[in-house]
């Protein structure tokens, strides 16, 4: 065939370099392949590894200052906790035994809804007529409640006589102010943000990282 | 496909299929030894990244080439933008023969053919015939001459251009 005879002159060096590179090629064996495969294996992961690094030092940065940013201190917010516990105290009730509380708003509702009030309103209801009318001689004295407290302490842990701080806080009736007071329920309440972090997050990565370095 | 099975299978490809990934080598790096060891195991890794996608949509054989190829492509073009130094003492003395530039030339005009019609031309010029060729690839006799002719073809002009 006429595209055969071009290449016949081609044909007789092209089997000699193939004859060639097989000899050449005839000594790489099965293993070293193997030994290659694992060595570009490792090489991925060891691309994996740093950004894994990078990302874990972000997050441990903006774990750190985030939290700080963006604690109620700093952003003057309350604290859900203290919204929780303050949302869950009973309502003042304003005394009154003239006055139904729902009388303007019964003018608004449906005929069947003004001759059965709710549930909820019976219950209003009820514990506005418990309740006695307060007037200024009728409210009880408020209590006097040490705030802070200095008691030397005679411990032995103390052998220079120390001032230990000893904090009253008082339930239900503390004269501190509401911020302090807000302050108080967090120091009691919201568990140190960094160290949970660490424990959880970074401690693992950190091991992960010292190990998978170790294995290289 | 568990670790131990895909060893298995890529042992028995890379033994099965060693001659394809050789011409890969003879077709790319020509007489470079060095550089067709480099590429025999670039092959050998990409075959063994690729193999758990391996469908048997096509023969074992096309499915090997065709990453043989590609791997050889983009380890030409890493090279190229390698940069290279040439020790003078490895340049050829004057008066001396370098091997007979026609033969770079068919590399060079076979390496800008597709991955298929590559094969097609270096089973040719081992002499291997249409039946042998289109049992591996699973191609009909008379379409595999029709696509030889027409490579041929191709071939002739990219050669005289030279």
């Amino acid at each position: 065939m006429k595209e055969d005879d071009f290449l016949n002159e081609y044909r007789q060096e092209w089997q000699q370099d193939g004859k060639a590179m097989e000899k050449a090629l005839s000594d790489i064996t099965l293993e070293q392949l193997h030994e290659g495969i694992a060595r570009h294996e490792a090489s991925r992961r060891r691309r994996w590894l740093w950004p894994m690094v990078s990302a874990a030092a972000c997050v441990a940065l903006l774990a750190t200052f985030g939290v700080r940013l963006l604690s109620p201190e700093a952003t003057g917010a309350r604290h859900p906790a203290v919204a929780q516990n303050e949302a869950s105290q009973p309502p003042i009730m304003m005394p009154t035994d003239t006055v139904t509380p729902w009388a303007d708003e019964q003018e608004d509702l449906p005929t069947a809804a003004r001759e059965a009030p709710s549930a909820q309103r019976q219950n209003n209801m009820a514990m506005a007529t418990a309740l006695p009318i307060l007037t200024e001689e009728a409210l009880p004295e408020p209590e006097v409640i040490a705030k802070e407290e200095k008691v030397p302490t005679t411990a032995p842990a103390c052998p220079s006589n120390m001032v230990e701080t000893k904090r009253l806080v008082a339930i239900g009736g503390s004269t501190a102010k509401p911020r302090e007071r807000e302050t108080e329920l967090l120091v009691n309440i919201v568990p140190p943000p960094r160290n949970t972090f660490h424990e959880a997050v970074i401690e693992p990565l950190l091991a992960l990282v010292t190990q998978d370095l170790e294995d290289y | 496909m568990s670790e131990k099975e895909k060893l298995q299978r890529f042992d028995q490809l890379m033994l099965r299929h060693k001659g394809l990934i050789v011409k890969v080598c003879q077709i790319y790096c020509r007489r470079d030894v060095e550089m067709a060891h480099d590429l025999y195991q670039d092959i050998a890794v990409e075959i063994w990244t690729h193999l758990d996608s391996f469908r048997e949509e096509s023969s074992e054989a096309t499915w090997l080439w065709r990453i043989a190829v590609n791997t050889a492509i983009d380890k030409l073009r890493a090279e190229e933008r390698r940069p290279k130094m040439v020790l003078v003492e490895s340049l050829p003395e004057e008066g001396t023969k370098e091997r007979p530039q026609r033969m770079d030339d068919l590399y060079e005009a076979i390496a800008h053919l597709k991955a298929e019609d590559q094969r097609l031309v270096a089973a040719r010029l081992e002499d291997r015939s249409y039946k042998e060729i289109a049992a591996e690839t699973g191609e009909n006799e008379g379409a595999l001459r029709v696509r030889y002719n027409r490579i041929v073809n191709q071939l002739r002009k990219m050669l005289k251009g030279k």
